[in-house]
This record gives C-alpha cells, structure tokens and sequence, in this order.
C-alpha cells in the first residue's frame, strides 16, 4: 500500500519546470514515448504540444499528472475523519459495499471536495510555470492562459499598467468564481458535531 | 509571605459581566483563606485578579502592604496551582520545579538546593526524572504545588486543586495541604465550590455569590451564624431547610409549625432550620413540632437522612423567588430534609411528628435574605 | 468568506493505522486493477526520463526509442553539469529556500503569537487585512515587488528572492491557529513563573508547536524550492539562478539534446525526491493539514 502511496504522490514533488520538460519529451511529436505506444495501437503519430488543437488537453493531463497526489492527500485526511461506527451500523442495516460507500461516506468526503474544486480552480486560474517551460503560449496562442499574458505583456512588451490591469481582472475573476463555488457547494455539507 | 487586601474591587469584563462587585477582603499574612460559592459566582476572578492575570476595572488590590492593582503577575511574586496543573508537558519533574527560580535568575546551587528541598518535602524524589505524562494525578498536584512553593512567594494561590483527584486522593491532598500549611506558614489563598473542603480547610471563609461577598468568618462562625439566607443554605451538607412564614408579635408561624422569635419583626419572614435540629418528636416534649409525611429513607450508618414533606411553603435561597415545587401534591407542601439517628427504624410513608430543637431556628428577612436576629 | 473546513479531521494522520480489511485470502484485489495502471502512469515519466538520461545522444533521438539502452552513459551528468552553472543553481536554491524557511519560522512565530495571545490596538482589523492578502494572487503584486526590489538595490540576486519572502501570511495563520489551540494555562502559569512573553514564546510554545513548524518549514522549503516566476522575473544571470530558473536556462541552451537535458533535469529533482523520500511522513501530514486547516 505504501508503495501506491508513494508512487501518486511523487509527481507532486516534482518542480512544475522539471514536468514541463519531461513531458515535451515524452509528447515529442517525432521521438516521444507516447507517440511510441500510439504506434503499437495502429494510431499515427500526434503532435501533442505542437498542434494547436491538441496542446491545451496536453497541459491539462501535465497538470493533472503533478496534483493528483495532492487530491488523494486530502482525501486520504478526510477518509480518515469518516467514524468507522457509521460504516459498521450500515452493513448491519444490510447496506452493501457501494451503497454504504455512497450514503455515508461520500457525505464526509463533500468538504474535501469543495476545498479541492475551489483550491484547483485558484490554482488552474494562475498557472504560469508549465506554460513557459513548453508551448511558450503556443503553437498560434491555443496555450496563452491569462498569467501568461500577463507576463509576455508586462516583460515583453513592457505595458506595465496594461499587465497590472490583467492582474486585477484576474483576483477580480478569481474572488467571483470562488464565492460562486463556496456558495453552491457550501449548501450540502452537513456538519457532524 | 505577606498580607493581601481587596479594596471595593469590581472587575468588569468586556462583553459587559461584572464578575467581581465591590469585593472588599482583608486576608493577614499566614491565614489559609477560602473563597467559596457556586460555580460563576466570581471567585476564580477574584483569585486571578490577586494572580495579576487579570486587572481590577476599579478597587486597589495590595500585596504586603503594597498596592499590585496594575502590575504584572511576574512582578506580584506570587505563585498560583491551576486547577489541572498545567504542567510544562515538555519539561521533567525537576525542570517543571526550577523553571520560575531559572527565570528569576536565581543562582544555579541556589536553584539546585530549593528543588531538592522542595521534592524531599512532597516526596518527588524519584519522578524528578519524569515527564508530566507519566505521572498520576496525585504526583502532578504535588508537582504543580512544587513548582508553586518552591519560589517562595509571598501569597500562594489555588484554583480548585482538588476537583480532578478521585474521592479518595482528594482527603488525602487536603491533609497534605494543611499539613504544609502549618509548616511554611505562607499566605494562602484558596478557591473551591466544594463547601466541605472550603469547612475543613480554611482558617477563614468567604462565602461569594454573583460577585459580591456575602460573609466572611471561620468555618464555625459562618456555620452557626450565617449572615443571609444564601449562605445558611449553601454552608452545610444536607443543606438547611428553608421555610416561609409569617411572624407577628414575637411568634413565627410557617405551615403547622409555631415558633417563639424574639426581635423578629411582624410580616413575611423566612425560617431556617438545619436538619440536624429536628428529632423524633417525644409525646409529652413542649417544644414546637410539626408533622412529617417520609418520602425517602436514606442510612448512612450511624445517620439516617429523611425526605419528606411537611405543611408549608419553601422559600428560595434567593430570597426573592418562588422555589418551584416539583413534587408534592400542591402549594402547601414543602419537602424537607431530617438528620436523625441512624439506628431508628423509618420507612417511606410513615408519617412522624418532628419536634424543633429550641435556640436552633434561624430567621431571615423575607425580601433580603438578611439574618434577623432569632 | 467562509473557507470550508475538513470534519472530523482534527487529528494528526496515521497513515500506518490505517485499517486494511481485505480478507488475506490471496495478494491481489480488484483494486489492484487500478492501483497498478495508475502507479506506473504516475511513475512513467521520470523512470523514463532517468532512462533517457543515461543514453547516448544518438540514441536518444531514435524512433522507435530505445527502452532499454544496452550501455549506460553516466558521463552524460557530468557533461550537464559542467555546460551550466549547476553548483551555482543548487547553492543559489539551497540560499533560498533555507533563508526563506529560517526567516518563515522567526517572524511567522513572532506574528502569530502577538495575533494569537497579546491584546493590542487594532490586532482584529490587521488579522483581517492580512487574511485578506491571502487571497490576492502573486501577479496582482508582482509588479510592484519587481518595482521595490529595484530600489532596494535586489535585482539580478540571491537576495532580491530571499526578502520578499521571509515571512508569509500563510505562516502566520497556521500558527496563530495553532498556538490557540494550546492551553492558556500553560502561559499563564509561565508568566507568573516570571517569564517574560518572548521568553514564554520561546521556551513553552515553540517547544510544544514542533509539529506545525515541521510543517511550515516543509511547505516553505517546496514553494521556495520549486519557485520558478519569481527568480524569472528578477534573475538574469546564471550564476544567480536558482535551480529550477537554471534548468530552464539550460533547456534554452540544450533544446534538442534530449539525454542531457534529461539528465539535467533529473539531478534538479534529486534533493527534493530525496528529502520527500526520507521524510514523508511529515510531508504527507504536512500537505494533509494544511488542506484541513485551510
């Protein structure tokens, strides 16, 4: 068990440079791994970060490779706070395995789960890092994200005023989604004292 | 060790309590005195208040002659025992005892010599080595006393140090605790709601209720000659049965019960009378006596405690309210509690009549509570 | 803005309590289905990229890739490391985040106790307004800190990273919320044993905090460890890189050289795989807590 542990929480300790070239490597349109196994299954090869289309779903799973350990984490905690009494007192009442999993722990699980939809969304809002190590806001913009913008704008193009603008329709951006998610979800979590 | 004294003291807390209520208390230098009263009546306040942790909105509070009302608590040179403890869990036994004496920068022989002494006096010689968590309660109590005597200070201040300790442990700490009383001799205040504790302890009593000192005396002053109806009631266990009655031209007149009071004014009054002072009513015995229906028989060995209920009407320590009654078949029937001799043989239902032991009733005034002469 | 809160998770995770119920009947469960695929999609990338690290460059470029090379090319390290200032990067990195962690640890501890036991004038309306500051994201004020490190004379150095971020808010919060949560008593009791409230910071409260500093001081060391926009934006030497700014640097210079980017690459995720690996226990609680306090 330790060791499943281990294995999904590792990317997470990975710099957010170091994934952004471990995987232009292992998406590289000519040589990359993946276009490698694609080959077996028959399927031509991609070209991922290259292709305008695809570029921005090969971020995501980036992204999704280096914070899904950070999930389980948390879900891991929250299981955790799940009283093992209530568990035991639905199978006597003859609930099975998934129908005791869905009504009485997925109820304690809620909390996580907002905490992790509001702190991902903040944190997706702001991504920067990975950006700049691979696409460069590339290939034709398909990967500009609005940090990104920010940056190019601030210290490329030097429009300073412009840049700190974006930066405050970001917050702005941010404060707003955040309270709209606190709000919808905030309603369906019970609390158990 | 010194005096301590609250002059017209009130603390007022910011979300508006007033905890404390013009305390004025004089406690001279080696007297073991009590603040005793009900849960929130203002006591731990009042002790914290001479402790420095917290500040008298108005009043003076003097240490040997010295007015503290503002000063810090490190600067008041007085030592408190809080009611768990609070043992510095990270430190051992030894450390736990020479860390006031370290930070006063007393010398390190010097240090070395007062915990020594300290631990051969409460028997701590071999936890020194110790952490807090591995002690029992007893050990931590005399650790924290420890660590409180060792600076020797000049007023020694406790907080309810017995609640946590088993029935068994807590008579033995109380010993302990005088014990170390008449050795050091030091100034010593001590707060607790336990009224038997507060009896068996203290030089002196002072008896709080909602912030306001309601007496001060010795235990056996307090006892005999309570000077409201709050402290008639709270002193003494099986607590004093209180009546209402109407007095007029020197007779007191509650339910079937008449009583000869002299000096009591004629109206609403309210009579007090201990369990203690009623007995078996023999046939040809002159004194005042009143029936009484038994509801519960309780032996304790060589006592016995009866519940029952008599003709009459309770009245509240609070001398203004209504006690409501929750048993009993109407208004008119006020359950009392009887010390009696534990060899007789009663049992619920019968019905007795109990005769009032004389120069034992004690008369208060109907809208004050205050102790009327009788 | 109410922030959830985790229930029930108020103490600290024991992994290794956790209860395995799966009958012993045989070593693989349905889970294993799952568990197995996703370790290896979770692992894939850096076993590959330390596969590729040890190849030849010739090999390295080869489609369909070599799995398993047949000679292994440790000099490919040497070569990475010598075609940058990698001793700068690691140095400069391990300034950083040991200032960063060091300054977090005193002034959060300062803050956080003055917020958490001393009454002072205005101590509500500044909690607050820090809380707030919480919530602004770092590009609202990268600009101006780029600004004040220029004047400061900081631009293009180790110390220009280390000052804006000696202390942060987020330490402040965790240990106020920590130090409420130990017994007042304790200090009370210190301070009528005479000691003064640094001397009660210092000697009973930081003693008794050592699980919440171990966890601000890893999550300060991998924010200032990973950080990669701030020495971007003031860095511009390489010999003041830190190391994660240097790896990109030398990607500019190696983009085709696969088997020494690679190795290059896997040398910077070295100390921090091997700090995680030997502490991750505290690791996991720290992250854990953080999310439940949060």
């Amino acid at each position: 068990m330790r060791f499943y542990r281990l294995a999904v929480f590792v990317p997470v300790v990975t710099s957010t440079v170091a994934t952004g070239i471990i995987f232009l490597w292992l998406l590289d349109p000519v040589f990359g791994l993946v276009n490698f196994f694609l080959s077996k299954l028959g399927i031509p090869a991609q070209g991922f970060l290259s292709n305008p289309n695809q570029a921005l779903y090969c971020i995501v799973a980036m992204t999704i490779w280096g914070w899904l350990g950070f999930d389980v984490i948390i879900y891991l905690a929250a299981l955790q706070g799940v009283p093992h009494e209530l568990i035991v007192a639905a199978e006597i009442d003859g609930a099975g395995k998934w129908s005791s999993f869905r009504s009485v722990v997925l109820p304690f699980l809620r909390p996580a789960t907002l905490f992790l939809v509001v702190w991902s969304t903040i944190s997706a809002l702001q991504l920067f890092d990975e950006i700049y190590v691979t696409t460069r806001g590339g290939p034709l913009g398909s990967t500009t994200v609005v940090v990104f913008y920010l940056y190019q704008q601030a210290f490329q193009f030097f429009n300073g005023g412009y840049a700190a603008a974006i930066a405050y329709v970001l917050f702005l951006a941010i404060l707003v989604i955040t309270i709209i998610q606190l709000k919808v979800g905030g309603r369906r979590i019970y609390s158990n004292t | 060790m010194a005096d301590v004294s609250f002059q017209d003291v009130t603390k007022q807390f910011a979300e508006g309590t007033l905890a404390v209520k013009g305390l004025s208390l004089a406690i001279p230098d080696g007297e073991f005195m009590i603040l005793v009263g009900p849960s929130g009546c203002g006591k731990t306040t009042a002790l914290r208040l001479v402790a420095g942790l917290e500040t008298a909105t108005s009043g003076t509070i003097t240490i040997a002659g010295r007015a503290v009302t503002h000063l810090s608590p490190r600067d008041r040179d007085i030592a408190m025992v809080f009611q768990n403890y609070a043992l510095y869990p990270h430190m051992s036994v030894q450390r736990n005892l020479a860390f006031g004496l370290r930070q006063r920068h007393v010398p390190r022989d010097e240090v070395e010599r007062r915990v020594a002494a300290m631990s051969a006096m409460l028997g701590l010689d071999e936890l020194l080595r110790r952490r807090p968590a591995q002690l029992s309660g007893g050990q931590r109590q005399r650790v924290a006393m420890g660590r409180a005597l060792v600076r020797e200070p000049k007023a020694f201040l406790l907080d309810e140090p017995l609640s946590n300790l088993d029935a068994k442990l807590r008579v033995q700490m109380r010993a302990e605790l005088k014990r170390i009383h008449q050795r050091l001799n030091i100034t010593t205040i001590y707060v607790t709601h336990d009224q038997v504790e507060a009896m068996t302890l203290g030089d002196r009593l002072a008896v709080i209720s909602g912030g306001e000192l309601q007496q001060v005396g010795t235990p056996q002053d307090v006892y005999e000659h309570p000077a409201n109806v709050f402290v008639a009631h709270f002193i003494g266990s099986p607590p004093m049965n209180l009546l209402r009655a109407t007095a007029s031209a020197g007779r007191a007149q509650a339910g079937d019960l008449s009583v000869e009071l002299a000096h009591v004014p004629d109206g609403p009054c309210v009579l007090g009378i201990r369990p203690e002072s009623l007995s078996l009513m023999a046939p040809d015995d002159p004194r005042p006596s009143l029936d009484f229906d038994i509801e519960v028989v309780e032996p304790l060995g060589g006592e016995l405690l009866a519940h029952g209920f008599v003709n009459g009407r309770l009245a509240s320590p609070d001398a203004s309210e209504e006690t409501p009654l929750f048993t009993g078949d109407s208004e008119s029937r006020a359950e009392v509690t009887v010390k009696l001799d534990g060899r007789l043989r009663l049992k619920a239902g019968e019905r007795v009549r109990l005769a009032v032991h004389a120069g034992e009733v004690y008369a208060f005034d109907a809208a004050s509570g205050a102790a009327l002469i009788g | 803005m109410a922030t959830p809160t985790l229930i029930g998770a108020d103490r600290p995770l024991d992994f290794e309590a956790l209860p395995d119920k799966r009958p012993r009947h045989w070593p693989f469960s349905p889970w294993h289905l799952f568990l197995i695929p996703l370790s290896a999609a979770m692992l894939l990338p850096l076993v590959w990229s330390v596969i590729t690290s040890l190849e030849t460059s010739a090999d390295a470029q080869r489609f369909p890739p070599v799995l398993l090379p047949s000679s292994l090319h440790f000099e490919n390290y040497v070569h990475a490391w010598n075609s940058l200032p990698f001793g700068h990067f690691f140095l400069n990195s391990f300034l950083y985040a040991a200032a960063t962690v060091a300054g977090n640890l005193l002034f959060c501890s300062l803050a956080a106790y003055a917020f958490a036991r001393l009454r002072f004038f205005g101590s509500n309306l500044v909690f607050v307004l820090l809380l707030v500051t919480l919530m602004v994201p770092f590009q609202v004020v990268i600009i101006p800190t780029f600004l004040i490190v220029r004047k400061l004379g900081l631009i293009d150095s180790v110390g220009g990273l280390i000052v804006p971020n000696l202390c942060g808010v987020f330490g402040i919060f965790l240990l106020r919320q920590f130090f409420l949560s130990l017994p007042v008593q304790l200090e009370e009791a210190a301070r009528i044993d005479g000691a003064s409230r640094l001397a009660i910071l210092f000697k009973i409260v930081l003693p008794l905090s050592a699980p919440v500093l171990a966890t601000l001081a890893i999550i300060q060391f991998m924010w200032s460890w990973n950080d990669f926009l701030w020495p971007l934006i003031i860095i511009t030497t390489p010999q003041h890189a830190p190391l994660q700014l240097g790896l990109s640097m030398f990607q500019g210079s190696h983009v085709t050289q696969w088997n020494l980017l690679m190795a290059g690459t896997v040398m910077s995720q070295i100390p921090m795989l091997a700090v995680f690996l030997f502490a991750q226990r505290w690791f996991i609680q720290s992250i854990a807590y953080t999310g439940i306090k949060q």
